[in-house]
């Protein structure tokens, strides 16, 4: 009988071309975008090779393309050229491309399980650091820079070192008003920034299992600010309800067989992690980030800490360093915190129901005149979705701004830039500085959460808002 | 062997010139392809519209209803009133056989001079469909105080859920069944609203059932922009009647004119019909230097349309590298007569097939 294995050492085991450290690795789906694939195609083309699975391979642009506008064009030189060559990149090696005007685009990590591309048991791949988003289907999904990529188009696989494992445990229910966002940004407070360095973690526990996709997603899609490699969660009904009778799911007989062989893909009782993490949902209540790093994090009825509160000499200057890029003085509530924009949106929490739990907050209310407040749905789907709900006319009638979809102000590589020195309660996943505009200063919340702010005009306690 | 029920049309002015080359072509197909077919000749057109005063009879309907494929030249008389003979014979023939696709292949076959410097023939392989029996082109509107200063006049653009989506149906499917399986909708959202919002919401609900074809959209006034400035970007189009019919002129242009421009009239669960773009070229009449390349490129059109892929692809193969020889594709500068360039299409028709059952 086999030694009882993980749910990553399932799906890795099956995708083993050449063992070692490095593995080689095949991978089943290969997600493109604009941005990181120029030089890719390029380069190969240039050593005289073809795609080698055009059909394994699927892209979108998202990353640079503006949201307003669209029918004027792309009016930055360098995002039109890198959309460009993408679309004669995809022409001239049949790869199947949803360009910026078709309906069915947006960002890639939430256009792949939208199509029914993502599926459980795959090894997913794409030049992109939130490719772990793909993980909340029980695909192994991660990064890769732009040689890999490269190496991918001319092969199907990836060159891997063996990752260790981690599981984090999850108990309790989630209480009203705190998201899937506060329970991973929970999570890296709890293990640090680099916490998960080396790992793949794998999301257990009654909690998870309790979580609907979008939910699962937005945790998998953060797993990389916690330094994993990938984050996975184990296929169940609510995985396959999701996937059944998406575009590229799998029909007929297919699918009678790609269900089975889905069931299978959990950790088997017995089976051994490297580090096993545990955390009380219950026990959560919604959070804000006041540093430059997402581990950098407090309750909303927190204070912004103090440098003297850490022991450690390094955390202090980290904290010290944070404050003052942040502009914030140590002891400050979060609730006193004036804000000046609201970014919803992005491959962490652009999906519907996101727009749902925000559109919920912000019904009947209006946005506070000095706060610039936009929607960028995560894809063009997400859009329509929200729009044949009504969704848009409860933003539209609040004073948000209705956008196409894109990754906008989350990297701030297309025009919707935070100016220097303003600042932002973001949905999205990172607040590095300099993420979303030079000196732009950005505060990771939820959803409901950056609803709550773009009304009140500073941070609140979302729970305290009866949310009509 | 059953043979292909195949209708000749060949109408007025150079018309029976070039259907005469496209049935050799075909019969040379036929030959070297192993299959059949079962020619009707059919008068219709200016000459015995003058002569007779008939158009299209029951009689002419009937018998071109119960073909496989009708191969078409020109209609079109310099002493019949414009208007009779296009209502009277090619709307209502549409509109009686419900041909309500346009397909219009646009490609710049290698060694044909275009009109465009840097555009070459990787650049230029398009195909237009074009709703073919809706919008603009249905005939109705009214005039208000007609003849005054005060006149009005308004046409109505009609387009129907079911005709729309037929249409595009058809472009999604044939776009999936090319190489690069992109299907860009031409239209012009901004201001026509109605219209092409049902057009652009049918589109996007259809895309859903086509996963691995990829989409665009394009204003009309855009697209023509691009058909010239950067033509690689398209591969099927889809659009309405009249937009259709204006891109498609421009599309006959950058592939190198009339004289290679072929298109078919679909009726895809009846009678299709096939045609050479050019019209009647009168002044060409008898004079044996026509370019009959688009009528053959129709009949290569036919073929596949009736299952003869292979004969198909040999014609339109054929059909390219003979434009690619010639001079030029212009009527009497091709430095071939008429019935040289459809020899020199029979022959490679015959070497295609040599070729594929050779070693």
């Amino acid at each position: 009988m086999k030694a009882p294995r993980t749910l990553f050492e399932k799906v890795w085991d099956t995708h083993v071309v050449e063992p070692g450290d490095p593995t080689l690795l095949y991978a089943d789906l290969h997600l493109v975008h604009e941005v990181t694939s120029p030089q890719a195609f390029a380069s190969l083309e240039q050593a005289g090779r073809k795609v080698r699975r055009p059909d394994l391979t699927f892209a979108t642009v998202d990353h640079g393309i503006p949201t307003t506008g669209r029918q004027l064009g792309i009016l930055d030189p360098l995002s039109k050229r890198q959309v460009e060559a993408l679309r004669d990149n995809c022409a001239r090696h049949g790869i199947v491309m949803y360009g910026i005007d078709d309906p069915r685009q947006g960002i890639v990590h939430v256009v792949g399980p939208e199509q029914g591309l993502t599926q459980p048991g795959m090894v997913i791949v794409c030049g992109d650091s939130h490719t772990s988003t793909h993980g909340a289907f029980g695909a192994l999904a991660f990064g890769i820079g732009t040689s890999e990529v490269e190496h991918v188009l001319a092969t199907q696989t990836v060159w891997q070192s063996p990752p260790d494992s981690m599981a984090v445990e999850v108990s309790g229910h989630l209480p009203w008003g705190v998201a899937a966002k506060d329970l991973i940004l929970g999570i890296i407070t709890q293990i640090g920034v680099a916490g998960g360095t080396r790992h793949v973690i794998e999301y257990r526990g009654e909690t998870i299992g309790e979580l609907s996709m979008e939910q699962r997603m937005t945790i998998c899609n953060m797993s990389i600010e916690g330094g994993a490699r990938a984050g996975m969660i184990a296929p169940d009904q609510t995985t396959i309800s999701f996937i059944e009778g998406r575009p590229f799911a799998p029909k007929g007989a297919d699918w009678d067989a790609a269900v089975a062989a889905w069931e299978s893909l959990v950790t088997d009782e017995g089976a051994v992690f490297d580090k096993v993490v545990t955390i009380d949902a219950s026990s959560l209540i919604p959070h804000v980030t006041w540093g430059v790093n997402p581990a950098q994090t407090v309750r909303v009825d927190d204070f912004v800490p103090s440098p003297d509160s850490f022991d450690n000499p390094q955390q202090r200057d980290a904290t010290i360093r944070a404050l003052e890029y942040m502009g914030l003085e140590p002891g400050t509530a979060i609730s006193d915190i004036r804000i000046d924009h609201v970014f919803l949106g992005s491959c962490t929490n652009g999906r519907i129901e996101d727009l749902r739990a925000a559109a919920q907050v912000v019904a009947g209310r209006k946005v506070d005149p000095r706060v610039s407040a936009v929607v960028v749905p995560g894809s063009m789907q997400v859009k329509a979705q929200a729009e044949a709900e009504g969704l848009d006319a409860v933003f539209l009638g609040a004073g948000f701004e209705w956008r196409d979809a894109g990754c906008s102000s989350c990297l701030a590589m297309n025009p919707d830039v935070i100016p220097s020195g303003e600042r932002v309660a973001s949905t999205s996943n990172r607040n590095y500085e300099g993420r979303q505009g030079r000196g732009a200063r950005t505060h990771l919340v939820s959803p409901a959460m950056a609803a709550a702010a773009a009304v009140a005009g500073h941070f609140v306690d979302v729970r305290e808002w009866e949310g009509k | 062997m059953t043979a292909h029920r195949v209708a000749v049309v060949p109408g007025d002015g150079t018309g029976p010139e070039v259907v005469a080359e496209a049935v050799k072509v075909v019969d040379r197909a036929a030959g070297v392809f192993g299959f059949d077919v079962d020619y009707s000749h059919h008068d219709i057109g200016g000459e015995r519209y003058l002569r007779t005063g008939e158009t299209l009879t029951g009689a002419d309907l009937e018998s071109l209803s119960n073909v496989d494929a009708i191969l078409f030249g020109a209609v079109g008389h310099p002493d019949v009133a414009p208007g009779i003979l296009e209502q009277e014979i090619i709307l209502r023939l549409r509109r009686e056989l419900d041909l309500y696709i346009n397909v219009r292949p646009i490609k710049l076959h290698p060694g044909v001079n275009g009109p465009l410097r840097d555009i070459g023939p990787a650049d230029v392989d398009m195909v237009v469909v074009r709703e073919n029996s809706e919008g603009l082109y249905v005939g109705a509107g009214e005039f208000t105080a007609k003849g005054s200063p005060f006149e009005v006049a308004v046409q109505q653009s009609v387009n129907s859920r079911f005709g729309v989506e037929r249409c595009i149906r058809y472009a999604f499917d044939l776009a999936r069944s090319r190489p690069r399986r992109h299907l860009t909708l031409c239209g012009k959202t901004n201001v026509l609203t109605y219209a092409w919002d049902l057009w652009a919401r049918v589109f996007n609900t259809v895309a859903e059932e086509y996963p691995e074809v990829s989409t665009g959209y394009a204003h009309v006034d855009a697209a023509c922009l691009w058909m010239v400035e950067d033509p690689g970007r398209f591969d099927v189009i889809v659009t309405d009647n009249m937009f259709g019919d204006i891109i498609t002129d421009l599309g006959a242009a950058i592939q190198g004119g009339m004289g290679i421009a072929s298109g078919a009239n679909l009726n895809p669960n009846g009678v299709s019909m096939f045609e050479p773009i050019g019209g009647t070229a009168p002044g060409f009449e008898g004079t044996g230097q026509i370019n009959p390349l688009a009528a053959i490129g129709a009949a290569g059109m036919m073929l596949d349309h009736l299952g003869e892929a292979a004969a198909g692809a040999a014609v339109d193969q054929a059909v390219g590298k003979v434009a690619g020889s010639l001079p030029s594709l212009r009527a009497g500068k091709m430095g071939a007569s008429t019935s040289e360039v459809g020899d020199r299409v029979s022959e490679l028709v015959s070497a295609a097939v040599s070729l594929e059952v050779g070693p």
